[in-house]
C-alpha cells in the first residue's frame, strides 16, 4: 500500500515537473522563434544600372582601349582569388574573351563556387575557398592567395553581377547553392563587425523587403542601422580609403528607389552625408583631376595622418579616383558634382591607365577593375556590354592586341 | 464628587493584582542573547556605513533608458529583468537622493544578514554561534563592498530562500513562501537562477541521500516535499510579464552566451584574499565532515558543491557561495563545538507562570543595545531626525569624483570611452546627458563584439586606435591605476590631449576638438 502511494506520488511529481519544464521550454521556443525572424531571400537580385551616358567623360575609343587593357588575363594557376573576385564583379559571368590568356566570367564563377575547379587550379596546398559552418557556406578571408580579401566581398560581388541564389555551389562536403553563402553571411553578421560594407550590399540585393531581424547577438538589425553604422566612422576609414562605404550607401539609395529599405529620415541623412562627401571631393580634387588619399580634407576630428599604399602614390590616386567615379556613376543627380569635375577625373584616369605597364596592371588589378567599371558606367554600360566577342573580332583585337 | 467624609475603602493589600508578563518564556533572554544582540548591533553599524561604490545601481536608480545613454546597445532587446529593483531604486533616489540610496542598500543588507542568522540558527539553539558566523559573513561583505551592490535585492531573496528551506516541513507554508520569493526575485534581479539552482539541487540531493542512505520517505528530508518546493519555485519563476524573455535575456544571452566570454571569466586566484577565504571555507567544510557526527543538508551540500566550482570560474559567485556555506556548516560546527548537544533545547529555568519582570532584564538590555546601534546608524535619521551625512561620506573614494565633476563642468560632445566600472557612476552623475560606452548595468544589453572591442582597446598595443575610430570616440576617461597602457598610448599620441587629470583618473579629448591644451588639474577634493 505504502509502495503504491509512493509510486503514485512519484508519478504526480514527475508529471508536474515535466509539465512545468515543457511550459518553460515552450515559452523559450516561442521566444526564440520570435528571434529567429530571419528575412526571406529573393532569388534574383535587382540590377542597378548606371544613370548617365556622357561622351565628354570618356570617348568610346578610349573606353574600349582602357577596358581591353583591363581584360582578365588571369589564367595562370593559383591566381589570386582577390583578382578573380574583382574581375568577376567588373566583367560579370556573361563575359567571354577570344584572348586565350583571358578567363571567362563563367570560369571565374566556377573557380570560386566549385571546389573541384578550385582544387584543379590551386592544388591541395590551399584550404578550400568555401567551407561549411553551422549556418551555411563561409568564404575564407585573408588566408593567402586562395582566399577572398574582405568579409562578404564575394557574396556582394555575386549580388552586383546578378548571380541568382539557386546557383550551385560545390564544397568539399557536397553541393549546395549561393543561398547558403548568403545565409552564413546573414547569420554571422554583427553591426559592429570589422568589415560590414559588403555584407550590407549583399543583403540589400538579396533580401526581400523586411522591417528587420535579430542578429545572433540579439541586436535588431535594419538597413537604417546598417547605414548609420556605415556613416559612423571617419570618411577615410575602411577599405579603399572609405570608398566602399560610399558605394554601399549609394546602392542603398538606388535599391530603395524600387524596394523600401530605408526610412525617409535615414534616406535624407544618407543623401546629406553623400552630399557632404561630394562637396569635399570638389574641394580636394587636384588640378590634374585625381584625388589623393587625404581626399576628405579635415574630418570631424581634424586632419588625419594617412599612410600611403605600399604600391606608391600613383596606385593610391587611381584607387581613390576610380572608386569615386564608380559610386558617382550610380548616384542620383542631387549627389553629382559639376560635370567638369567628373570629366577631369575621368580624363586623368583614362590617360594614367593607358600608360600603365603590364606589370602595373597586374599589381593594381583589384582597384583598376573599379576604375574600368566606373568609366564604362559613365557611358551607361557595364564593361561586358562594351567589350563583346563581336567587338573583339571586328575591331579591337586586330588593332589593340598587337600594340601590347 | 467625593467629600472628605466619604472615604472609599482601599482594597486589602493581599488582593492587589500581580503584574504578569505578557511575553512567553521564549522571550526570556540571557547573556548569550545579549552578546548576540550586541553583535547584531555592531552589524547594523558596520553595514549602514558601507559606502556606495562602483555599482550598476547608479544606472538602476536613474530614469534614463540604456539605449539613450549607451548607444552601443541600440537595437538590443528592451526587456528589463530587474524592473522591480529599478522601480524601487528610482523611487528612493527621487525621494532622498544618494543618502536614501545608501540607506536602502544598508537596510536590505542588514535584513539579509538578519534572515541569514535566522536560517543559520534554525536547526539548533546556539544563537551566539550563528551570529558569529553571520558577523563573519557581514565583515566579508563589508570587505567586498563592490560585490554586494549589483545584487542587493538578489542577496535578500537568496537569504530568504535559504531560510525558508530550513523551515520545518509544512505542507503549504514552505511552497507558498518559495513561490512568492521566486516570483519577486525573477522580477528583481537576474540572479534568480541561483535560486532555481538551489531548488533543483535540493531535489537531487535529497533524492540521492534517500537512495544512498536508504532514508525512509518520512524522514526529515523528503523528496516529495523537495519536488513540491521545486514545482512551487518553477511556478513562481514562470509567472512574470515576459515569461522566458527573462530567462533568455537575463541568463542565456547575458550570462551564458556573453558574460563567460567577456567578463564573467574571472577565475579565482587562490593566493588572493578571496582565494584564501574560499580555501579556508573548503578546509572548514571538509574538516567538519570528518569530525562531526551531524549531517549536511543534502540540498545545501549539492548546491554548495556546484557553487564551489562556479566560484573557481568567476569570483562574482562568491556572494552566493558564502551565505550558503555559513548555513551549511552550522549544524556540524555546533555539533563539534557543543559535543553533540547542540540539538538539545536548554530547559527553561522557570515555569511560565513563575516569570517576573526581572526575568526579562537581558531581553530589554539586548533590545536597548540594538536600539542604540540603530540610533547611531544613519538609518535612524528617518525615524528620530538628525543631520544627514555629507555626500562624500556616503560614496566610496573608489568612484572618480573629480573626473565626473570635470565632465559635469565641461560636458564633452560625442562618444566617451571609459572603464566599465565607472560607467554607471558617470551616467548617474552627469544626468544621463553623456554618450557612454559600457557599464555594469548596460552589460547584459551590450553586444559581445562591443565587449571584445572594449577589451582590445583597454589592452596593450594599438587596437585602441581602430576601436576609437569604429565607435567614433571623442573623449576617453581612464583610470590611471587600472589602464596604464592606454593612458600612456594616449599621452604619446599627438591626436589626443589630456584636459583633466588627478591621482585617480584622466580625461583625454581628440586634439582637434580641444581649444586650450593645458590640462586642468584637480583643485579640490569634491
Amino acid at each position: 500500500m505504502s509502495e503504491q502511494k509512493t509510486s503514485s506520488q512519484l508519478l504526480i511529481h514527475v508529471s508536474l515537473l515535466a509539465a512545468l519544464t515543457v511550459w518553460a521550454v515552450m515559452s523559450l521556443n516561442a521566444d526564440l522563434s520570435k528571434r529567429n525572424d530571419w528575412p526571406t531571400f529573393r532569388n534574383e537580385p535587382p540590377t542597378v544600372r548606371p544613370l548617365y551616358d556622357d561622351e565628354n567623360v570618356i570617348p568610346d575609343a578610349d573606353l574600349e582601349a582602357v577596358l581591353w587593357k583591363l581584360r582578365p588575363q588571369l589564367r595562370s594557376p593559383q591566381e589570386k582569388i582577390n583578382h578573380i573576385d574583382h574581375a568577376l564583379r567588373m566583367w560579370s559571368p556573361v563575359a567571354s574573351f577570344s584572348d586565350p590568356n583571358c578567363i571567362s566570367g563563367l570560369e571565374m564563377l566556377e573557380l570560386m563556387l566549385d571546389n573541384r575547379k578550385f582544387r584543379n587550379s590551386y592544388g591541395d596546398n590551399f584550404k578550400p575557398l568555401m567551407y561549411l559552418d553551422e549556418y551555411g557556406v563561409r568564404v575564407r578571408v585573408q588566408e593567402g592567395a586562395g582566399s577572398s580579401s574582405h568579409v562578404d566581398h564575394t557574396i556582394a560581388g555575386l549580388s552586383e553581377v546578378g548571380v541568382p541564389l539557386d546557383y550551385p555551389v560545390v564544397t568539399e562536403t557536397g553541393e549546395t547553392t549561393v543561398a547558403a553563402i548568403l545565409d552564413a553571411a546573414l547569420k554571422n553578421f554583427r553591426i559592429n563587425q570589422f568589415e560590414y560594407e559588403w555584407s550590407t550590399l549583399a543583403f540589400a540585393h538579396y533580401l526581400e523587403p523586411t522591417e528587420g531581424w535579430h542578429s545572433r547577438e540579439g541586436e535588431w538589425i535594419t538597413f537604417d542601422r546598417m547605414a548609420e553604422r556605415i556613416m559612423r566612422q571617419r570618411l577615410v576609414e575602411g577599405v579603399c580609403r572609405g570608398n566602399h562605404r560610399l558605394h554601399t550607401l549609394t546602392m542603398l539609395l538606388r535599391i530603395d528607389d524600387n524596394q523600401p529599405l530605408l526610412s525617409p529620415e535615414m534616406r535624407t541623412k544618407i543623401i546629406a552625408h553623400l552630399r557632404d562627401v561630394t562637396d569635399r571631393l570638389i574641394q580636394t580634387q587636384q588640378a590634374e583631376g585625381f584625388w589623393n588619399p587625404e581626399w576628405p580634407g579635415d574630418e570631424w576630428d581634424g586632419p588625419q595622418d594617412v599612410e600611403g599604399l605600399p604600391l606608391g602614390i600613383k596606385a593610391d590616386r587611381i584607387l581613390v579616383t576610380g572608386h569615386t567615379l564608380e559610386w558617382w556613376a550610380l548616384a542620383p543627380e542631387e549627389l553629382q558634382p559639376p560635370r567638369e569635375v567628373v570629366v577631369k577625373a575621368a580624363q586623368w584616369l583614362n590617360t594614367t591607365i593607358q600608360e600603365l605597364s603590364p606589370g602595373e596592371v597586374k599589381s593594381y588589378y583589384t582597384f583598376l577593375t573599379h576604375a574600368g567599371r566606373a568609366l564604362a558606367m559613365w557611358r551607361g554600360q557595364f564593361p561586358h556590354e562594351v567589350i563583346t566577342p563581336e567587338f573583339e573580332l571586328e575591331s579591337i583585337h586586330s588593332t589593340l592586341l598587337p600594340a601590347e | 464628587m467625593t467629600t472628605g467624609n466619604s472615604l472609599t475603602p482601599s482594597p486589602p493589600k493581599d488582593s492587589l493584582p500581580v503584574l504578569q508578563p505578557l511575553l512567553s518564556e521564549k522571550w526570556v533572554w540571557g547573556m548569550t542573547e545579549l552578546v548576540t544582540a550586541s553583535l547584531f548591533g555592531l552589524l547594523i553599524l558596520v553595514l549602514s556605513y558601507v559606502p556606495l561604490s562602483v555599482s550598476p545601481l547608479w544606472s538602476s536608480a536613474t530614469n534614463f533608458s540604456v539605449a539613450s545613454t549607451f548607444p552601443v546597445t541600440a537595437g538590443m532587446p528592451e526587456t528589463q529583468p530587474d524592473f522591480l529593483t529599478k522601480v524601487m531604486f528610482e523611487k528612493v533616489r527621487s525621494w532622498g537622493g544618494i543618502r536614501a540610496l545608501s540607506d536602502i542598500c544598508s537596510l536590505v543588507l542588514i535584513l539579509s544578514c538578519g534572515i541569514l542568522f535566522l536560517a543559520a540558527k534554525s536547526d539548533q539553539h546556539r544563537t551566539l554561534l550563528s551570529m558569529i558566523s553571520v558577523m563573519t559573513f557581514a565583515l566579508l561583505v563589508w570587505m567586498m563592498a563592490s560585490l554586494i551592490q549589483p545584487a542587493v535585492l538578489g542577496l535578500l531573496c537568496w537569504s530568504l530562500l535559504i531560510w525558508v528551506m530550513t523551515w520545518k516541513k509544512s505542507f503549504w507554508g514552505q511552497p507558498i513562501a518559495v513561490a512568492i520569493i521566486m516570483m519577486f526575485w525573477v522580477n528583481a534581479h537576474t540572479s534568480f537562477s541561483v535560486g532555481l539552482l538551489l531548488l533543483i539541487c535540493n531535489l537531487v540531493g535529497v533524492t540521492c541521500a534517500r537512495l544512498w542512505q536508504n532514508e525512509p520517505e518520512s524522514s526529515k528530508h523528503s523528496w516529495t516535499h523537495s519536488a513540491i518546493l521545486l514545482e512551487a519555485g518553477m511556478i513562481g519563476f514562470l509567472i512574470n510579464p515576459d515569461l522566458m524573455h527573462r530567462f533568455w535575456d537575463g541568463i542565456l544571452l547575458s550570462t551564458i552566451v556573453q558574460r563567460p566570454l567577456i567578463l564573467l571569466w574571472q577565475p579565482l586566484v587562490m593566493s588572493s584574499s578571496l582565494g584564501i577565504i574560499m580555501g579556508g571555507s573548503w578546509l572548514i567544510v571538509f574538516g567538519l565532515s570528518r569530525i562531526s557526527s551531524a549531517q549536511f543538508h543534502p540540498g545545501f551540500l549539492t548546491t554548495w558543491l556546484i557553487l564551489s566550482v562556479g566560484v573557481c570560474v568567476s569570483q562574482e559567485l562568491l556572494i552566493w557561495y558564502l551565505p550558503l556555506t555559513i548555513v551549511l556548516i552550522q549544524p556540524l560546527l555546533a555539533d563539534v563545538i557543543f559535543k553533540g548537544k547542540y540539538s538539545v533545547k536548554p530547559a527553561p529555568l522557570k515555569k511560565p507562570e513563575e516569570l517576573t519582570a526581572s526575568d526579562f532584564r537581558f531581553t530589554w538590555i539586548s533590545l536597548l543595545v540594538i536600539w542604540v546601534a540603530f540610533v547611531f546608524s544613519p538609518l535612524s535619521r528617518h525615524v528620530i531626525g538628525g543631520q544627514p551625512r555629507h555626500t562624500e561620506q556616503v560614496i566610496s573614494q573608489e568612484l572618480p569624483l573629480a573626473v565626473v565633476k570635470h565632465l559635469r563642468k565641461q560636458p564633452p560632445p560625442g562618444q566617451i570611452f571609459h572603464p566599465v566600472e565607472w560607467g554607471d557612476w558617470i551616467n548617474y552623475s552627469t544626468g544621463g546627458r553623456q554618450q557612454l560606452f559600457v557599464s555594469q548595468y548596460s552589460l547584459p544589453k551590450t553586444p559581445p563584439l562591443v565587449m571584445i572591442d572594449y577589451r582590445e582597446a583597454m589592452g596593450k598595443g594599438d587596437a585602441w586606435e581602430t576601436v576609437f575610430d569604429r565607435y567614433r570616440v571623442s573623449t576617453a576617461v581612464l583610470s590611471i591605476e587600472n589602464q596604464p597602457d592606454l593612458v600612456k598610448s594616449l599621452r604619446d599620441s599627438s591626436n589626443w590631449t589630456p584636459t583633466f587629470e588627478d591621482a585617480q583618473g584622466i580625461v583625454f579629448h581628440r586634439a582637434s576638438l580641444v581649444k586650450t591644451k593645458e590640462p586642468e588639474k584637480e583643485t579640490d577634493n569634491e
